[in-house]
């Protein structure tokens, strides 16, 4: 069970930063490119590094990452200022993939692994 | 049978230990705690510390004061939270010890009223204040509905306890920080550029570097005092000690350099007049970013607060946390809705001045006092016994808390706690060599922790 979950949240997490990381191309404002590198590096780095994990408390980190990416990434999308110039869509579909994975993330560690919510 | 004893002993009848030792399977990792106190110090008031402190001295200053002020605050809150970890409860069970068991009532009733109901209350309304501005068109341009809706808010996740908060924290911290960062990136563009920015010289070179310093250390005194509350949930002293001490310096100075940042980027016309940081974030197109950045950082300090103020009250009012909770935060929000600003300076300077050296006759008391000369440690749990009052520890307090607020130098915060230290010690190490008790009356713990 904590290899399946963790497949799904690892999956997720690489989906939804590579999707942020795609709002980077044709973007000319340094600001938004750095915003979308750093927003989706970490769900990406995580999800990529949680593959092979077996630690049920890897769930509930890759949940945190993905649920703080996601929530960022979506009131950064909702901005005049950082939101994507070519394909504004594919912010909102990053931060939902994110979300929603986090939270099944966290209710599997909460209801399935028998963790405290948070460390 | 001797574990079935253990269980009654252990039991926890209020709720959220409020008298008892949080039991190590219980306690928390340190990501946890740095979590938490970062969330506590992180606020509205703080970033408009370094608002005020940047419209006064040059950026590099209030960089220094920023950063020296939270360093001088962690050098007396790293080791209360140490003896938070170390003994696994809240601040005023600790001033059983060194108070007495009645005077811990006393410690107990001023953090209540000061930061369960005084600071509550202040928060709520700068709530409801921030709001009101940020949204004059709406339903909140009246500050009473802000005030009472983040009363509410900040009432509702305490009356979950320790769990509550920290899960608050969780979301809160890394969201705040990441917001304002993009925030004060886009300030800066929208101002032409860091060159452009900095070339903005607003500062009338009024304050000096000691009274900025000041000016940080008073606004966040009170918290560094009782940061065992928090800290009780740490699994070893040194965790404790280094989590929420880097909780605290980094929530603060990062505060402090969000604020500033945001008042010299606020002189740019393009973005506005006002070293608020969601209004500057509203102006430049960043709306939702603005109410989450206002709500998180006011909500998850005040919850810390009115938390507290019930782990006061609650150690020695035999009611359920939910309620002192719920009481505490009804006091508070009736009182913002009242609107509380004006009394903010007062406020600061009582702060600065009578609650730190508390925290010096407590470290004096523990470390030097019990574990260096008499080689023994503070005990809880049922038939533990205390003094009913240490009347040295108050009479030390009053003199530290009244001969700093005389003195003309550095800031009285770190006076009284240096000078409470050294008097409490020398004269209790002597006290206790001419057979002189400090200590009157005795009284013991019963089953439910009173």
């Amino acid at each position: 069970m904590i290899k399946k979950d963790l497949k799904i949240l690892a999956i997720a997490s690489i989906l939804g930063g590579v999707l942020n990381l795609l709002a980077i191309i044709g973007e000319v404002h340094w600001y938004k490119i750095f915003c979308f590198l750093l927003m989706g590096i970490f769900p990406l780095a995580l999800g990529l590094l949680s593959l092979k994990s077996e630690d049920a408390k890897r769930i509930r980190s890759l949940a945190w990452v993905s649920l703080l990416s996601g929530l960022s990434i979506l009131i950064m999308a909702t901005s005049d200022f950082y939101r994507a110039d070519n394909m504004p869509f594919i912010n909102y579909l990053s931060a939902a993939v994110l979300i929603i994975s986090s939270v099944y993330g966290l209710y599997q560690t909460v209801r399935v692994h028998n963790l405290d919510i948070v460390p | 049978m001797e574990d079935q004893n253990l269980q009654v002993q252990n039991s926890d009848q209020t709720g959220d230990y409020v008298t008892r030792v949080i039991p190590q399977d219980k306690r928390k990792s340190g990501l946890n705690l740095f979590n938490t106190t970062a969330g506590w110090i992180i606020c509205l008031s703080t970033m408009f510390t370094g608002g005020t402190l940047v419209a006064h001295m040059s950026f590099k200053n209030t960089l220094l004061a920023g950063i020296i002020g939270m360093a001088i605050l962690t050098i007396y809150g790293a080791p209360m939270a140490g003896i938070g970890s170390k003994l696994g409860v809240s601040t005023t069970m600790i001033a059983r010890h060194t108070f007495g068991k009645a005077g811990a009532v006393v410690f107990g009733l001023i953090n209540a009223l000061l930061n369960g109901i005084g600071w509550f209350a202040f928060q709520a309304a700068f709530f409801g204040l921030t709001m009101s501005e940020l949204f004059p068109q709406t339903f909140l341009a009246n500050p009473v509905v802000g005030s009472v809706l983040g009363g509410i808010l900040m009432t509702l996740t305490a009356m979950f306890g320790y769990k509550g908060i920290s899960i608050l924290s969780f979301i809160a911290v890394p969201l705040i920080i990441v917001l304002s960062l993009f925030g004060g990136i886009a300030g800066v563009e929208s101002s032409g550029g860091w060159a452009n920015l900095l070339s903005h010289n607003t500062s009338d070179n009024s304050m000096t570097l000691f009274q900025g310093i000041t000016a940080v250390v008073g606004n966040a005194a009170l918290g560094a005092v009782i940061l065992s509350d928090i800290t009780r949930y740490g699994k070893k002293p040194l965790t404790g000690a280094i989590s929420a001490a880097g909780g605290y310096m980094v929530g603060g100075v990062f505060c402090i350099l969000a604020g500033a940042a945001m008042s010299i980027g606020a002189i740019i016309p393009s973005i506005g007049t006002t070293p608020n940081l969601p209004k500057v974030m509203l102006a430049i197109g960043l709306g939702l970013g603005a109410l989450v950045v206002l709500v998180l950082a006011q909500w998850t300090t005040n919850t810390a607060n009115v938390y507290s103020g019930s782990l006061s009250v609650g150690a020695f009012v035999p009611l359920k946390q939910t309620w002192v909770v719920l009481i505490l935060g009804t006091v508070g929000t009736l009182l913002a809705a009242f609107n509380v600003y004006a009394l903010f300076i007062p406020f600061l300077n009582i702060l600065g001045t009578t609650l730190p050296p508390i925290a010096g006759v407590i470290l004096a008391d523990y470390y030097f006092i019990t574990r260096f000369v008499k080689k023994e440690d503070y005990h809880y749990g049922e038939g533990s016994k205390y003094a009913v009052v240490n009347w040295l520890a108050f009479a030390i307090t009053i003199m530290s808390a009244l001969i700093a607020s005389q003195l003309k130098f550095f800031t009285p915060s770190v006076n009284s706690i240096v000078i409470a230290f050294v008097s409490y010690s020398i004269l209790a190490l002597l006290l206790d060599k001419f057979k002189v008790s400090y200590h009157v009356g005795s009284a013991g713990e019963n089953a439910a922790g009173y």
